[in-house]
């Protein structure tokens, strides 16, 4: 047996040398692997952010307008961020008309990251603030049917957003449709994972995680639709409205100051609460929201309520009488 | 993700037998093919991520050499290696106390890189050190590429460096299916209702990893419950079998 053993353990070692072999040579430079043309050609700079730029670009194939987003890799000595790794992975699996589409990604150097893909015309963001944001009740509607479409759709998929905002919704104008994007900070979910809380940008951002839970769910992503909402019909974030210190004052100020009667678990999550802010009474949705239909308000005050737990799901606020009327969609 | 039906690992992942054979011997053919024109098939990868790629020989006086010096290795002898470094996969994963969610994505990552590759042409010991490195960062166990090179005594640049092969190799098809904590319950399970919790009997849930007798295909062209049940079944069978000695013992 033992000898069997080390015949055996001899063979492999030769197999070993024998790969070792195989790398003994003379060697000439060869391009970066994906370094090669990345088939766009570059017409203007469309955005610039923290993670680098996105480039207005023709797809030199087709003929197609595309979207490059060109992200510097800043800290080298963990290889490629993990922030790109998980967009690209999770765009890879998301199929949805709502949904921006991932065309390719490439290299250049040893810098840049680019991630090619479809282009639209403009972000919500810029609708709102240059196109006196969308006055009619329709647009609303039908926007809003499609953000929680693709929401409803990540959530099926156990994905979380994580940073929905007016800037990561994009618009295809002639449509008039509606397409999420920057999955930069989305995950998957499960029952027993203990999530970061430093995400999402402070306006949108759910109270659960401005109160530190690391324990959060779908629930956050139906707290920014809901501020998106209130936004695309007041015209400018919900939150930047009430005149207070911090969101977590301003939200408490609109809504009231939580309880455990109102909100189990909160004293738990925020044991300093009392200190932290004064008692304020609600001063409700309607008081900012002016020019919403009832049931709209309804559905708003659904996605706008403090415990995550009570919060309406983007799947039942699809059924909701707001959307009765969504034949045109 | 929720939905397997959708993903990319159901629609471009999962081959035949046939398949499968047909991939490997296209990676080892093509490795074959350099060997004799350049004498060496193994591709570097710089610290800019720029591979360099064997010299074609200058002489036929060097080829002669190189040749008589250098045999390729058969399609057999490459799975043999791939599955050594399988193995030793598993006990990184045993120094770092990783889950076993990260063990089986980089396990499905090494066996998909190796479909497009010969381990004649990338080294399987980089490879299978980035693939544990890529798992981390898509199940956002985040370990530094330091400390994953320390932990194993290796230079973790050399991680870095093949971190962009691998990803593109893969077709940045990251996210991949084991049900490993559900087949985790139903082990325990097992184990209770046949030899009872304080019974010395205990099933590895490495050796379901690495997929058993056939290793190399079964996580390729088997969905990935399939291959646990079929697994799982093996070892119950041998189990039931172990508890009947027990009995005819006492």
């Amino acid at each position: 047996m033992w000898n069997e053993e080390s015949d055996w353990i001899g063979s492999f070692d030769a197999l070993l040398a024998r790969l070792a072999e195989c790398s003994m040579c003379s060697r000439r430079s060869g391009e970066r692997p994906g370094a090669a043309q990345m088939d766009v050609k570059i017409l203007d700079v469309a955005a610039e952010g923290g993670y680098g730029r996105v480039f207005r670009c023709l797809d030199v194939h087709t003929g197609a307008l595309v979207a490059m987003k060109q992200i510097t890799m800043v800290r080298l000595s963990q290889g490629i961020p993990a922030q790109i790794i998980r967009e690209v992975s999770l765009l890879r699996e998301l199929h949805h008309a709502n949904i921006v589409k991932l065309l390719r990604v490439g290299f250049t150097e040893n810098r840049y990251v680019n991630l090619v893909f479809e282009h639209l015309d403009y972000d919500l963001h810029q609708f709102i603030v240059n196109r006196g944001y969308p006055k009619d009740a329709t647009t609303v509607k039908s926007f809003m049917f499609q953000i929680l479409s693709a929401v409803a759709y990540c959530h099926s998929r156990k994905v979380l957003h994580r940073d929905l905002k007016p800037s990561n919704v994009l618009i295809n104008h002639s449509k008039r449709l509606i397409k999420l994007a920057d999955f930069g900070l989305a995950r998957e979910f499960a029952d027993d994972f203990l999530y970061t809380e430093k995400l999402g940008t402070s306006w949108y951002r759910a109270p659960e995680i401005l109160c530190h839970s690391r324990q959060y769910s779908t629930q956050v992503d139906l707290w920014s639709v809901g501020c998106i909402f209130a936004e695309m019909v007041i015209g400018q974030p919900l939150f930047q409205v009430i005149n207070c210190r911090d969101e977590l004052e301003g939200i408490f100020k609109l809504l009231g100051t939580p309880t455990e009667e109102t909100w189990p678990g909160i004293t738990k999550l925020m044991p300093n609460l009392h200190i932290y802010c004064s008692k304020f009474d609600p001063l409700g949705l309607e008081t900012f929201v002016t020019d919403l239909e009832p049931s709209g308000l309804n559905l708003l005050s659904m996605m706008l309520c403090l415990d995550p737990s009570k919060r309406i799901s983007a799947e039942a606020s699809l059924k909701h009488a707001y959307f009765t009327d969504v034949n045109w969609i | 993700m929720a939905d397997f039906q959708t993903s990319t690992h159901r629609a471009k992942w999962i081959f035949s037998p046939q398949q499968l054979v047909e991939k490997y011997r296209a990676a080892n053919q093509r490795a074959k093919q350099i060997l004799e024109k350049c004498g060496a098939t193994l591709m570097e990868v710089d610290v800019n991520g720029s591979l360099s790629y064997p010299e074609p020989h200058m002489t036929a006086k060097d080829s002669a050499e190189k040749h008589y010096r250098t045999k390729p290795l058969s399609i057999e002898e490459e799975q043999c290696i791939k599955v050594f470094y399988e193995n030793k996969l598993q006990e990184v994963y045993n120094n770092f106390r990783f889950p076993h969610k990260i063990q089986a994505t980089a396990l499905i990552y090494f066996k998909r890189f190796y479909l497009q590759w010969s381990v004649m042409e990338h080294q399987p010991k980089h490879i299978m050190l980035t693939c544990v490195y890529a798992a981390c960062k898509i199940e956002e166990n985040h370990v530094s590429a330091e400390e994953l090179g320390k932990g194993i005594s290796q230079d973790h640049q050399m991680i870095l460096n093949n971190e962009m092969i691998v990803y593109q190799s893969l077709e940045f098809d990251l996210i991949v299916y084991a049900p490993y904590r559900s087949v985790e319950g139903f082990i325990n399970d097992v184990e209770v209702c046949l030899v009872g919790p304080d019974a010395a009997v205990k099933l590895c849930l490495g050796d379901l990893l690495v997929m058993g007798s056939n290793p190399e295909t079964a996580s390729l062209h088997m969905q990935g419950n399939s291959v646990m049940l079929v697994m799982t079944s093996l070892k119950c069978s041998r189990l039931c079998k172990r508890q009947q000695d027990l009995k005819l013992i006492k």
